[in-house]
């Protein structure tokens, strides 16, 4: 999984791939996203829930099937589309590579983390009197 | 038995570790590395292996060990011929790599496997070395 792009309904199934994608993926239209990306939904069901919520685009990075994603999700009226690009991955060859690509994965996720903005920011001002 | 032996994974080695044989187990894995040497077909494999290579070749001795290298826990066992050591290995646990929680879990799952198969292992040593000094007296 290295760059991929697609549109998912309000149940979170897939309903369109990109052209480059459709070898591998156009049998799972119609079918749970999480079929397709098998233990994702944890990970990605929050992001989603956040740009439906909120109607905005939302970046985010995760973790998932050994290395961090990029997730970019766009809303567009009752669908989003989904772009998921592998960042990095986790080095598994030996205990010291897999604890020194741990420790710099959740550096990775947790300065992701920190600049993430504030979705309820732009809305402060509309509060004031 | 030669079925079972074939179901096991292994690799032969020359002197100088270059791959001189594969048994069918093993065969789509390391297959084509033949003629290569081993260690350097895996880097980072040389200072996890090479010293109970070596251990084999000066002892003439089986030697065993646990060791995590690329996902795995696996118990490796070196049978030195003349000229030749046999590596096999059967695998314990794997890494889970799917999600955070899974790694989590799998790499205590993988520590603790670990932990057991050195302590069985270094328990079976110490019991050959009672009987050899047992025998002895």
């Amino acid at each position: 999984m290295n760059d991929l792009r697609f549109v998912v309904d309000g149940d979170d199934r897939i309903t369109r791939v990109a052209d480059e994608h459709r070898a591998t993926m156009a049998r799972y239209l119609g079918h749970p996203l999480w079929t397709y990306l098998p233990g994702s939904e944890p990970v990605l069901s929050p992001i989603f829930e956040e740009a439906r919520e909120t109607q905005e685009r939302v970046e985010s990075t995760v973790f998932y099937a050994g290395g961090t994603v990029d997730v970019r999700v766009t809303p567009a009226d009752a669908t989003l589309a989904v772009r998921l690009r592998r960042r990095t991955d986790l080095n598994v060859r030996t205990l010291a590579t897999l604890a020194q690509s741990l420790r710099s994965i959740e550096a990775e996720l947790a300065a992701r983390e920190r600049v993430r903005p504030d979705r309820l920011a732009p809305a402060s001002p509309r509060a004031l009197p | 038995m030669a079925v079972a032996v074939e179901a096991i994974p292994s690799v032969v080695l020359d002197d100088q570790y270059r791959i001189v044989g594969v048994s069918r187990a093993a065969e789509a894995g390391l297959g084509p590395f033949c003629g290569q040497n081993l260690l350097d077909c895996f880097p980072g494999s040389r200072p996890l292996f090479l010293p109970y290579m070596k251990e084999a070749q000066r002892t003439g001795r089986v030697v065993r060990f646990a060791q995590y290298f690329d996902g795995y826990v696996a118990e490796w066992k070196i049978v030195p011929a003349e000229t030749t050591l046999t590596l096999s290995w059967e695998r314990l646990c794997m890494l889970d790599v799917l999600t955070l929680d899974g790694l989590r879990a799998s790499l205590h799952n993988v520590l603790d496997a670990l932990r057991a198969k050195e302590d069985a292992l270094h328990r079976e040593v110490v019991r050959g070395s009672l009987r050899v000094i047992q025998g002895g007296r």
